[in-house]
């Protein structure tokens, strides 16, 4: 075919009405002042309708007329083109054509003009849906993953937390490669750096102790046979060096075939636990131990109760039987004192005892010259130590030494070691007493020559029922108290007290001391013991509902040529107060009908009863019942078995 | 990061004074190329992308800050801060007519005047309010923004066709120009086109030059109106154009109503 013009082709004008795209010809500002036929037909409009009547733009959906201003009109402006933007065309009959748009700026004459070329689009704008659609979802199924991740990360920080606080770590080993992973909780129990642990199952079994291994793999193995979960404690070697103990808890999972794959498993640093294992022991262990001495205790008291009752019953049935001459009196009379004032130590030494440990005893402290105390109790002491045939040294410094003590605690501190050194020095023995000033403070030492006491008894002596052997073995017995007791009252006193003994067969050594008063060199002035001889006759009468303790007072006081009547409840009682007009009653508190307290306040009610000394008798000398007899009016107080010397002195003091 | 590298900030020119451009919603601040020369004689001119536009650092694009128009704003006046000694000539263009209404506002020291091109308070149609648009045509917008990054981004710049009386526009400039992160250009869109600061009109204490155009969808004359008679110390000026930048398509015209301004301010 030649290149020549072919009359058979179609004319540039046909070519260009029905293109097979859509060509327009605009004005700068969008004016249509050419469109073919092709663009035409595709949006259902005829030419004359849009050639010089509308802009292009106003062709476009309203997004498109936006996009025309915002990013069109610049681009060919400053461009001068724009490619293949894809815009949605309104067709007259109100729907939408998908277009893909090609412009040109372009001079024609002097003339700027804007040449575009549209196509339409409908599959790749379906296609365009799609791809829309589907990047939506995309990106909401991104979003739902993120969030997933989010909680599952939320999730394993939780679970890392409580992993943590609950001291476990977890970990799997893949039984096919041996390869293990470790959490980083795990690492951290283990005292690892995070990502340090080997990741082997050596690296592991290396912390444990060897002598664990064997029943931490025992129990591994027979849990992957049976498919069973597994529990083992064993001790491993933290990073820091010390053994821990873990519990460590895990199971296998399996293929098809049955064939373990992985081993999963916690494990759980139980040494506190365990500590505190041992703790429990260790206090039941305590409590045992004192409930075993208290049972001793116990058996000891109701010996030591009876030791004293037995002789006083034989010479109650001595007293039944013969008619005795006047030595064989003063023997009974002797026996009957001897094992009175045994049993009253005692039954003393368990109140002072209960009273300290419960924080209730009260000191009565004055100025106090320590060698006054220490004649006390050498004084009280002196039958024992005669009858044991121990010698006896003492050593005073010159010199006086003044402590602000209980001067009847302070001698009871004395006794009490002396009695102690009595006890546990065999017949024969020697008792060292010594007291010396050191510094600002006193102290006293007892040294004796007996058993001694061995060195792991040592640190348990001054504690409450604590014997070297049971008291049935030994013939001296005690209650086993004394110590305890001696150590009560130096404490009290803010001084400290200490045992020593080379052992067993070597002696004892007890050390007291205490400090001294203050302004110590000024020696207290000595208290004048007042004259037993001058007492004068009184009208005494005695409430107790127990006849014989009634009847034996009275006849005591009738001794020293008193006046005496009694009665056995409340109600006498105030009756014959009323009659006798006593200076001084006696008055038991735990009367029948009324008691004590009230038949003291009634008695202050009276006239006749307003300046009599009254007197409280009570079994139990505690703080509370001191109180509450001085509320109800009682001048005195005095606890039960009445001390007929401490009655003796309230009748000196009634001047 | 600095501020330059953020925004793109590009100056020239010599001046007592100092002109602010900032460009619209579409592009960047080539948009300014016809306009900004013209003044260079008199002021200092300082020309910057907004964040998210153009040659700005994307990296800087934060959904929270940019999420209202007070993150440009901010924007704005740290850019007055550092690149201009007194106050400024601000010139915003569409949704940076806003921009620097809000900056204004908060910092009216840094302004001594404002010039608005084809801005709008609300494009959204409330009531008496005309903004141009209901909220479907916004969502069809939206649309058509994302149906265009398809292939907008990456084909744009090959398919440049000569522009033999403009020469000086090479590849560098084709190959950035109205470019953008489409996930940034959705969110810019959402932000620009749902934005109401019609409340904030009357606080405007600087004053102000309205240039609208006479045929411009996005901002038709009933909004120019509406800001006039809302902002004290404005001035409306209507230019003969069709279309929403007459700083491309009658820059002279705009030069002009601009120059007018400033004179009757005596800057």
């Amino acid at each position: 075919m030649p290149a020549s013009a072919n009359p058979m082709l179609p004319t540039a004008e046909t070519l260009f009405e029905h293109a097979a795209s859509g060509l327009l010809l605009t004005s700068t500002d969008g004016t249509i002042l050419r469109a073919n036929a092709t663009f035409c037909r595709w949006i259902g409009q005829d030419a004359t309708d849009l050639i010089g009547q509308r802009r292009v733009q106003e062709l476009f959906t309203m997004g498109g007329r936006v996009f025309y201003q915002t990013h069109w009109s610049p681009l060919l402006q400053i461009q001068g083109s724009v490619a293949e933007v894809k815009l949605d065309m309104l067709h007259r009959d109100g729907g939408h054509v998908p277009m893909l748009l090609n412009a040109i700026r372009r001079q024609h004459g002097g003339t700027t003009y804007h040449e575009l070329a549209v196509i339409v689009v409908r599959d790749r704008h379906k296609y365009e849906n799609e791809l829309v659609q589907s990047r939506k979802n995309a990106e909401a199924a991104l979003a739902a993953q993120h969030e997933a991740q989010k909680a599952l990360q939320e999730t394993a920080d939780v679970l890392g937390l409580a992993m943590q606080g609950g001291q476990m770590g977890a970990w799997s080993r893949n039984l096919a490669t041996n390869q293990v992973w470790w959490s980083s909780q795990l690492e951290a129990l283990m005292g690892l750096p995070a990502g340090s642990f080997a990741g082997t199952g050596s690296g592991f079994f290396d912390l444990v102790h060897h002598e664990d291994l064997p029943k931490l793999s025992e129990a591994v193995e027979q849990a992957v046979t049976l498919g069973t979960d597994y529990s083992v404690e064993f001790r491993f070697r933290h990073a820091a060096g010390q053994w821990r103990w873990m519990e460590g808890r895990g199971r296998a999972v399996y293929d098809e075939q049955g064939t373990p794959v992985t081993l999963y498993g916690l494990g759980i640093d139980i040494t506190d636990r365990k500590h505190s294992e041992d703790q429990w022991q260790e206090i039941s262990e305590r409590l045992a131990q004192a409930d075993r001495r208290k049972d001793e205790f116990l058996a000891t008291l109701a010996h030591e109760l009876r030791n004293p009752l037995a002789p006083m019953r034989n010479v109650v049935e001595l007293l039944n039987l013969q008619t005795l001459d006047a030595t064989q009196l003063r023997w009974t009379r002797e026996v009957l004192e001897r094992q009175l004032q045994h049993l009253t130590h005692l039954v003393d030494d368990l109140l002072e005892v209960s009273r300290i440990t419960q924080g209730k005893l009260e000191l009565r402290r004055q100025r106090v010259e320590l060698a006054h105390a220490v004649q006390g109790a050498l004084e009280a002491a002196e039958p024992l130590v005669r009858a044991a045939s121990h010698e006896l040294s003492v050593d005073l410094p010159d010199q006086a030494i003044v402590l602000d003590a209980d001067p009847t605690r302070l001698t009871q501190i004395i006794l009490n070691l002396l009695s102690n050194a009595t006890k546990y020095t065999p017949p024969g023995g020697r008792i060292w007493l010594s007291v010396q000033q050191v510094d600002e403070h006193a102290t006293l030492t007892v040294r004796d020559s007996g058993l001694g006491i061995p060195r792991e008894h040592l640190s348990t002596i001054f504690e409450m029922f604590s014997q070297l052997t049971p008291a049935l073995e030994r013939s001296q017995g005690g209650l086993g108290i004394g110590l305890a007791l001696v150590r009560g009252l130096v404490e009290l006193h803010g001084g400290t007290v200490s045992a020593h003994s080379d052992g067993p067969g070597q002696g004892s050594e007890f050390k007291v001391t205490l400090p001294l008063a203050p302004n110590h060199h000024v020696v207290a002035t000595q208290v004048d013991t007042p004259d037993e001889g001058v007492l004068r006759t009184r009208r005494i009468l005695v409430v107790d509902d127990n006849e014989d303790a009634a009847e034996s007072l009275e006849m005591l006081l009738s001794l020293h040529g008193h006046e005496v009547r009694s009665a056995g409840d409340g109600m006498a009682a105030l009756r014959v107060a009323g009659e006798f007009l006593p200076e001084l009653t006696l008055l038991d508190i735990g009367l029948p009908k009324l008691n004590g307290y009230e038949v003291a306040k009634l008695i202050r009610q009276q006239p006749w009863g307003a300046n009599m000394l009254l007197v409280a008798v009570t079994g139990w000398g505690q703080s509370q019942d001191k109180q509450a007899a001085d509320e109800a009016g009682f001048d005195r107080h005095l606890t039960k078995p009445v001390d007929p010397q401490e009655l003796m002195s309230i009748l000196r003091e009634m001047a | 990061m600095s501020i330059q590298v953020r925004n793109h900030v590009q100056t020239a020119g010599q001046g007592q004074s100092t002109m602010v451009f900032a460009h619209g919603f579409g592009c960047d601040q080539h948009m300014w190329r016809l306009m900004a020369p013209q003044f260079q004689g008199r002021f200092k001119t300082v020309l910057f992308d907004l964040v998210g536009s153009g040659s700005s650092d994307l990296s800087a694009y934060d959904l929270d800050k940019y999420g209202t128009l007070h993150g440009y704003a901010s924007d704005l006046i740290e850019i007055i801060d550092e690149f201009a000694d007194g106050p400024v000539v601000f010139v915003g263009h569409s949704v940076s007519a806003c921009i620097g209404m809000l900056a204004a506002i908060a910092a009216p020291e840094r302004f001594a005047a404002q010039v608005m091109v084809g801005p709008s308070p609300c494009y959204i149609n409330d009531g008496d309010y005309i903004g141009g648009f209901t909220r479907p045509d916004i969502d069809d917008l939206l649309s058509t923004l994302e149906r265009n990054y398809l292939g907008w981004s990456s084909t744009m710049a090959p398919a440049i066709m000569g522009s033999p009386t403009q020469p000086e526009l090479g590849q560098e400039l084709t190959n950035s120009f109205c470019r953008t992160d489409p996930d940034i250009a959705k969110h810019f869109a959402r932000v620009t086109f749902l934005s109401d600061h019609r409340a904030d009109l009357s606080n405007v204490t600087t004053p102000s030059l309205i240039l609208q155009c006479s045929e411009d969808i996005i901002a038709p004359q009933s909004v120019g109106q509406y800001m006039h008679r809302s902002m004290p110390r404005s001035t409306l000026r209507i230019i003969d154009n069709v279309g929403h930048c007459p700083h491309l398509s009658a820059p002279s015209a705009s030069a002009d109503a601009i120059g007018d301004f400033l004179r009757q301010l005596e800057i």
